[in-house]
């Protein structure tokens, strides 16, 4: 986890760095300045480039171990799209997120409404459709066997 | 004009579609083609908007549909004759071909005595009964609105007056145009359409695949706002009314490029969510229609 | 024992309603209006979120959804403790009054005119029933033509509507404590035009053809006379100006008016009381309508147009049928004046809210609207709809009696003169100058 806090750092700077560069690009008059100027921007680029390379390493290391979030239906109750909170929905022990899902305006579906368990509602008008493998999956419900 | 020739029209001009289909229809007519068809204009369990909304029509307007696209035979909100005489032109009607339009849904209840509407030679006539006598003959039934559609709010839980759509009392095919109410150019696009060509190509939802091709979302003008997420809070708000429960996405018809009465505004450009009433399961299953 | 003759459908309105009159001799010895349509919104409504009210009580009537807007967000103001800025009770009043003007302009056109003109074309105008058509040629054509112009002019009216309230009918903009859509000094101007043109209209047209019809058909002034019951709950009322206040005039009396001496009857109708719940009964001995019987302490009201140019003294106190489609059309010039005062007034402020609901709440809407006096009740747990009352102006006008006297459409056509006993004309003419909405009449639930 430090490592990706210090790649942020850096990640930032480099780009701090490059929006300085192109000001000071857009702004010299002297052709050869700018030249000069675009070289630095693609060193800074290139930079940015192998500390991005990193970052992603280190995520994807991360990817299996990462601890799903435990929900219980309390918690769960909060999330459910109201006053522009995000929508979460849980189905089969797992919670997904909903928020953007174009057909969960508002975090409700069809009359089903976020921040529940909806597993019944769910087999009720999917049981043959594999909806959920598209949505994100956030956590998982407290007590599952999962 | 088949459809798929009409998709870059629906995209790139919906709003003179109808014109075009009635000049259309009009041309034929006048050339003795087709005849103007008789139609018949029953009205059910709802609220009478869509006869409303088609006297909202722009162009072509009600006038121009009255007396150069359709012999309105019979329609209860419109026509001059009342009592027996009113039911008797409607039997005279249905003997030879003729166009049935269902607006609002058809009560069940208690064999159709929920909703009477008219009393023949001492007995009540049902509105259930009506569209069962005319709906088999009918060369096309067209289903106005979403009551007659699809049950709409009329059939809303608990359902009080136990309605059903056109197609569940009759069992054959019916042309939706749901819509609460409907668009007067569905309305008018729809008969031109059926003047001059033996039908009309439907979805599976029974919709006019020219009118009901594509989401209220496809088209928004707002959608690039829901692209980058600068989401309403509240209604009044200019932005995407998503997070407030827009039904846009699950909604199919051109509002966003047709808009209403003459064109001048439409929901979404009222700063308020879309509640999908052109949608099958309005309203029970677009609600909350303002997620607060 | 007279002779029993059924008219139904009374065609040209909306919704359904037929007419039961005894005829004895030439004369109407009793008559029952039978509402025959069941729709049941206040159980549709139990158990939904609270805002839904709004949009879903105005699809209870297409030709007036603007006023079951009205009526629901007032009620759910009351309930939710909201005040809405002047601006907001403007625009909304301006949405409401666009509203009220398609009404009365479609319906004398629409709905009136073809029981007084005789039509050469329009099916299905033209084709006709009755005999008693007595205009000159020349003024039966300028009429027809007037008919054809006004489609144009109540088409602009719901697009004033639709530029403030997004679409019409069913209009989205009112909802409680705001007015949702953006106006700017380009729209505002864009109304003030649509304003005028439909004055002009109004005065130079419709005011016209009502007085030709009325002075060729002078007889109505003596045809369909009621109690002299009227009841308003008060339209564009604010502190500076007012077109009026809540008001009761009863047998020709004013009085204070007091809104907890409404009550429901429901003697006549096809309901019964199970288990305190009031529960649909097709098969009640006796009972003949949907619609219930609405009372004012004990008295059945009239109200609408001819009720509110009464109450607020710009029509003198006699009522007939010729004197309700005249007061109809007065009121629409009265309203078109106020509607100019209110485009003046409104400002291009946006207005926001965030509703905060209570554990429990109840609410109640009274408006005034096209056909008259509109009441909303509501009912709150939290968000949610606990109970939903409707009283609309139909079930006013078009109640079947009670144990003491006759539903106020049923007087006005008591005693009424028949002319030509195997054409009767009188009966249509005299109910559809209530300007009877059936669709709204029949979602009536007792009160508390």
């Amino acid at each position: 986890m430090e490592d990706i806090c210090k790649l942020k750092e850096d990640l930032e700077r480099i780009l701090e760095r490059i929006k300085e560069l192109y000001s000071m690009e857009f702004l010299t008059l002297c052709p050869l300045g700018k030249e000069h100027y675009k070289n630095m921007i693609i060193d800074s680029i290139d930079q940015a480039y192998l500390k991005l390379e990193e970052t992603l390493n280190i995520l994807r290391q991360n990817e299996g171990k990462r601890e799903l979030k435990e929900f219980t239906l309390e918690e769960l109750a909060n999330f459910d799209g109201r006053n522009g909170k995000p929508a979460y929905v849980a189905v089969n022990g797992t919670v997904y997120d909903v928020t953007l899902i174009a057909s969960w305006g508002g975090g409700s579906h069809f009359g089903v409404l976020a921040g529940k368990d909806v597993t019944e509602e769910y087999n009720k008008c999917h049981e043959n459709e594999n909806k959920l493998s598209k949505l994100e999956v956030v956590g998982k419900l407290k007590g599952s066997n999962l | 004009m088949k459809i798929s020739g009409c998709v870059e029209e629906i995209i790139n001009n919906k709003n003179s579609l109808s014109n075009i289909l009635a000049e259309e229809a009009i041309t034929q007519i006048k050339k003795g083609r087709v005849n103007k068809p008789n139609v018949v204009w029953i009205e059910g369990t709802g609220c009478s908007g869509n006869t409303i909304s088609l006297l909202n029509a722009n162009y072509p307007d009600v006038i121009y549909l009255l007396n150069n696209m359709i012999n309105l035979k019979f329609s209860n909100s419109l026509m001059t004759c009342d009592g027996e005489k009113a039911y008797e032109i409607f039997l005279e009607t249905i003997k030879e071909e003729f166009i049935l339009v269902v607006e609002g849904a058809i009560s069940t209840r208690e064999n159709g005595l929920f909703n009477v509407i008219a009393s023949y030679k001492g007995k009540k006539i049902t509105a259930l009964e009506v569209v069962k006598i005319s709906g088999y003959k009918a060369k096309h039934v067209i289903a106005v609105g979403t009551c007659a559609s699809f049950g709409g709010v009329s059939k809303a839980n608990p359902n009080p007056s136990e309605s059903k759509s056109a197609k569940e009392i009759l069992g054959r095919d019916v042309i939706n145009l749901p819509g609460c109410p409907c668009h007067p150019d569905w309305i008018i696009g729809t008969l031109a359409y059926l003047i001059t060509n033996d039908g009309i190509e439907l979805d599976d939802e029974g919709r006019p695949l020219l009118f009901y091709g594509f989401t209220i979302h496809d088209f928004c003008p707002r959608r690039t706002y829901f692209n980058n997420r600068i989401f309403a809070q509240n209604v009044g708000e200019p932005y995407c009314m998503f997070r407030l429960g827009c039904r846009g996405p699950v909604t199919r018809t051109d509002c966003p490029t047709r808009r209403w009465n003459s064109g001048v505004n439409w929901p979404i450009g009222d700063n308020t969510p879309c509640i999908g009433c052109a949608n099958a399961y309005f309203p029970d299953g677009m609600e909350p229609f303002i997620r607060t | 024992m007279g002779r029993i003759v059924v008219i139904d459908p009374i065609t040209r309105m909306s919704g359904f309603l037929g007419i039961e009159v005894e005829v004895e001799g030439d004369k109407i010895i009793d008559a029952k209006a039978v509402g025959n349509l069941f729709r049941g919104f206040e159980k549709i409504l139990k158990g939904r979120h609270a805002l839904d009210a709004v949009y879903l009580t105005e699809r209870i009537c297409g030709i007036c959804s603007s006023a079951h807007s009205v009526a629901s967000t007032l009620a759910l103001e009351d309930a939710l403790e909201i005040t809405p800025s002047l601006n907001v009770r403007y625009i909304r009043d301006l949405i409401h009054a666009f509203d009220i003007i398609q009404n009365h302009i479609r319906h004398f056109y629409l709905f009136t005119v073809p029981d007084y003109v005789k039509f050469d074309s329009i099916n299905p105008v033209s084709e006709t029933c009755h005999k008693d058509y007595r205009l000159p040629v020349n003024l039966n054509n300028k009429i027809q033509g007037d008919y054809i112009k006004s489609i144009e002019y109540s088409k602009l009216a719901h697009v004033g509507v639709s530029i403030l309230g997004g679409k019409s009918p069913h209009n989205h903009g009112i909802l409680p404590g705001v007015v949702t859509g953006s106006l700017d000094r380009f729209k505002i101007e864009e109304l003030k035009s649509l304003i005028n043109k439909i004055k002009d209209f109004v005065d130079n047209y419709m005011l016209e053809d009502v007085d030709i019809i009325s002075n060729y058909y002078n007889d109505y002034f003596e045809k369909g006379d009621t109690y002299n019951n009227f009841l308003s709950f008060g339209l564009f009322d604010y502190e500076d100006f007012s077109y009026l206040k809540p008001s009761v005039i009863i047998n020709g009396i004013r009085q204070e008016f007091d809104k907890d001496k409404i009550r429901e009857n429901i003697a006549y109708s096809w309901y019964k009381i199970e288990d305190g719940q009031i529960v649909e009964d097709i098969n009640k001995e006796g009972a003949y309508s949907f619609v219930k019987s609405p009372r004012y302490d004990k008295w059945a009201m009239e109200v609408g147009p001819l009720a509110r140019m009464i109450l607020s003294g710009r029509y003198k106190l006699q009522n007939s049928t010729m004197d309700r489609i005249t007061a109809r059309c007065l009121e629409a010039s009265v309203i078109l004046k106020i509607m100019q005062v209110l485009i003046e007034r409104i400002e291009p402020v946006e207005e926001r809210i965030k509703y905060q609901f209570k554990d429990k709440a109840e609410g109640i809407g009274l408006t005034d609207t096209t056909r008259g006096a509109l009441l909303h009740f509501v009912s709150l747990e939290r968000d949610i709809i606990n109970g939903y009352d409707i009283i609309t102006p139909s079930a006013w006008n078009f109640s079947p009696r009670d144990e003491i006297s006759f539903g106020t459409a049923e007087k006005a056509l008591m005693g009424t003169k028949i002319n030509d006993v195997n054409d009767i004309v009188e009966v249509g003419r005299i109910v559809r100058s209530f300007d009877p909405c059936i669709s709204c009449a029949t979602h009536v639930t007792i009160r508390r």
